[in-house]
């Protein structure tokens, strides 16, 4: 069965790729984390407020725009925040109104790629503008931008501090941050990798409830992924130490630019071990300008001790690849590219959330399942895919897909090494996997809960009877 | 400095019927990738352009004899590239390439794309060198964990190098079928504790087929220097690669483009 291909990539108009992407000349498109509170987005197709009807009346800033920017946009483009222009007043708004509307209407903007008529679309933490939205902020631009009433103008929101941990604003301030080893990004210089460990300094095993990998406001940018394991305790920061992945190691967590972090569902645990090391794995791409002692961190809730692993259902998180472990693709010059990963369930196993990773040239993702009857459904699709953000989806609860022993998952990638891939650096090169930001790679983190046939028919059941 | 970007030949773009996509690697009659690397900026503004490349096929070496199907222009660069591609295969993210097999520098004031040409199995590959983009500046300083690329020699007191461009010795003379004996100097250079290097022979040109004995060697911490037997199977004019690396600490990986040092043994071999 062929699949069906992502459509072309539409590429960014170029002042907004200038300024939003490749103001640093070696930065990735968009190189920082976002920070707010995305509990509080819309979700796509429903109304993201209560307000007043747009249709009812000439269409406004201050009663229909503006609520839609401080809800969505905000949180970056204000003083301070990583939006390349603020967008806290009508003057901000209408000075740039047509870019808005060029990037609202493709959705390239929430910086939230996933594909809104394909797949699973209840995502926990979803950042995509709702259509009503849109048609919000194109019918106003339409209609010559009109500031409105300001005494219709809502109270300015109050938005969350640089640097904050954005699970905070659901969890609270985590139970225990786990911070690396310093280092000192150099200005200028080929990609670097970061690798120390350091205690986790817990004393009995915990269950997971959320992460989140947090750099530093001043490393966002040149922080291009960073991984955490819990490794066993003796794994020291020599330079001589084993990498991540070890007899007795356990996938903490995976970072990439622009996630936010990760949420275990309320019936798993993601383990924390005791007398564990967390094991970082760090890669740095000095953008121009030099961060003298970042400091990563990451952040974990924990579930109450009355939730241990023995009484939730295992969740992992996984790298999940071609067949051929890291695989063998490579792309030629002015060349396209698909590749295929497959993994195959031997348990039944609940698909908690998936992580597309990639870098310049790869455009587009897909995940599907093929069941043992020999069915096959597309999950989730990305097919405008952004190597500035790269966002863990995590499905909504009651959307999860519950697979049946002997499922297989097949992960599609679409590549362009092209120049009508607006993030490629060099369409004249050949391009294989590769660990450096020049290269790329075909996999996905995937979060998934293993389950026994018995847990497996018990959640079909309640979902039957919702 | 960068050197200004020119016009890609035509050869560069994609020959028809060359895509592999969603096929497995051929077992055999497949062509050589060429590999641009990366550049590196050097302190009198000469820039030194890196090169690999991946042998598509499944299993077998693929030779491609220097001249009009295994090229280097302009000409006045030509000749340090490897004719003998092997089929390499690394772990976790290095994949099937053979990275930094050789470097061209180029002096300031240069004009225009180094460009390395491959012909084999009927297909065309080329790929430019150019120092344009910031994405593929390779640098000389130390990685995250301190490590940096060893100095190779071979002699004691010998001209040493540490980097792509390595160092070269010879011509050095050899009846086919008798042993020749070369041996390699190493030394960390890492800004942290000494680690032990790892010795690794290649053949890099030349027409017969090359034994090395032992092909590999691991130093004591800190550097040290090993033997190796090298015998040849044919007559003629061969060139040797030794990479010297530390591969396998935190900080260091073909896939990481770090950190491993050259060094070319020419050889000419009577019948």
């Amino acid at each position: 069965m062929e699949p069906t291909g992502p459509s072309p990539r539409k590429p960014l108009p170029r002042r907004w790729r200038r300024s939003l992407a490749f103001s640093c000349a070696a930065a990735l498109i968009l190189t920082a984390a976002r920070t707010g509170t995305p509990a509080a987005r819309s979700e796509p197709g429903t109304h993201s407020a209560p307000r007043r009807a747009a249709d009812s009346a000439r269409i406004s800033f201050t009663r229909d725009v503006a609520p839609v920017l401080q809800k969505n946009c905000q949180v970056c483009h204000s003083p301070g925040g990583i939006g390349p222009m603020p967008l806290l007043t009508y003057e901000h708004a209408r000075r740039h109104g047509p870019l808005i509307k060029q990037v609202v209407q493709a959705r390239e903007m929430p910086p939230y790629q996933y594909d809104t008529h394909i797949g699973i679309q209840k995502l926990q933490h979803d950042w995509r503008l709702s259509d009503r939205d849109i048609a919000t902020i194109l019918r106003w631009v339409d209609e010559g931008m009109p500031e409105g009433d300001p005494a219709d103008m809502p109270p300015a929101p109050k938005l969350p501090e640089p640097g904050q941990y954005q699970l905070a604003a659901q969890y609270g301030p985590p139970d225990l941050v786990i911070k690396a080893a310093k280092y000192s990004v150099p200005a200028v210089g080929q990609d670097r990798w970061w690798r120390p460990a350091v205690p986790s300094g817990l004393t009995t095993d915990r269950c997971i409830k959320a992460i989140e990998t947090k750099p530093t406001v001043a490393g966002r940018s040149v922080t291009h992924h960073a991984n955490s394991t819990f490794v066993p305790g003796n794994v020291t920061t020599e330079p001589d130490a084993v990498g991540g992945g070890g007899p007795g190691s356990v996938r903490l967590s995976e970072y990439a630019l622009g996630k936010i972090g990760e949420i275990v569902p309320a019936d798993a645990c993601r383990i924390a071990p005791a007398g564990s090391n967390v094991l970082f794995d760090i890669h740095y791409f000095p953008n121009g300008k030099a961060v003298a002692d970042d400091q990563l961190e990451v952040g974990i809730w924990f579930h109450g001790p009355e939730v241990t692993p023995q009484t939730r259902h295992r969740q992992t998180l996984g790298l999940y690849a071609l067949q051929s472990g890291s695989g063998d693709f490579e792309i030629e010059p002015h060349g396209t590219l698909v590749t295929q990963g497959m993994h195959r369930f031997n348990t039944p196993v609940r698909i908690d959330s998936w992580q597309p990773h990639g870098h310049l040239r790869l455009v587009a993702k897909r995940l599907e399942v093929l069941y043992p009857d020999g069915r096959r459904e597309t999950l989730s699709m990305v097919s405008n895919w952004n190597p500035g953000w790269h966002h863990s989806h995590v499905y909504a609860e009651d959307a999860a897909p519950l697979l049946p022993a002997g499922s297989v998952i097949i992960n599609t990638a679409w590549y362009d090494n092209t120049d009508k891939n607006p993030a490629n650096p060099d369409p004249d090169q050949w391009v294989g996997i590769g660990d450096r930001t020049t290269d790329e790679m075909s996999h996905a983190w995937i979060a998934v809960t293993q389950l026994d046939e018995a847990s497996y028919q018990r959640l079909l059941a309640q979902r039957a009877k919702k | 400095m960068a050197v200004p970007l020119s016009v890609v030949p035509l050869s560069a773009q994609p020959q028809p019927g060359a895509r592999y996509p969603l096929g497995p690697s051929a077992p055999s009659g497949a062509g050589v990738a060429p590999y641009f690397d990366g550049w590196y900026a050097n302190p009198d503004g000469s820039i030194t352009l890196s090169y690999g490349f991946m042998n598509r096929n499944a299993s077998g070496a693929v030779d491609i004899p220097i001249g009009p199907d295994n090229r280097i222009e302009p000409a006045q660069f030509n000749g340090l590239q490897p004719t003998h591609f092997p089929v390499v295969r690394y772990g976790a993210f290095g994949g099937r390439r053979e990275r930094g097999v050789f470097a061209i520098r180029v002096p300031t004031g240069h004009k225009g794309d180094v460009v390395w040409t491959l012909r084999h199995g009927g297909v065309t590959y080329t790929v430019p060198g150019r120092a344009t983009s910031e994405y593929y500046k390779l640098s000389y300083t130390p990685q995250a964990a301190g490590s940096m690329m060893p100095v190779v020699r071979f002699a004691a007191d010998g001209p040493a190098s540490a980097g792509r461009e390595g160092v070269t010795t010879g011509p050095l003379m050899v009846a086919m079928g008798t042993p020749l004996t070369i041996r390699v100097w190493m030394e960390d250079r890492g800004e942290r504790k000494p680690i032990p290097l790892n010795m690794l022979w290649f053949k890099h040109q030349g027409p017969g087929d090359v034994s090395f004995e032992p092909r590999t060697a691991t130093t004591a911490p800190g550097g040290g220097e090993a033997t190796t037997a090298v015998r040849f199977s044919a007559p003629g004019e061969y060139m040797l690669r030794v990479r010297v690396d530390n591969f396998g600490i935190t900080d260091s990986a073909p896939g990481q483009q770090c950190c491993w040092t050259n060094g070319y043994v020419r050889v000419k071999v009577s019948g």
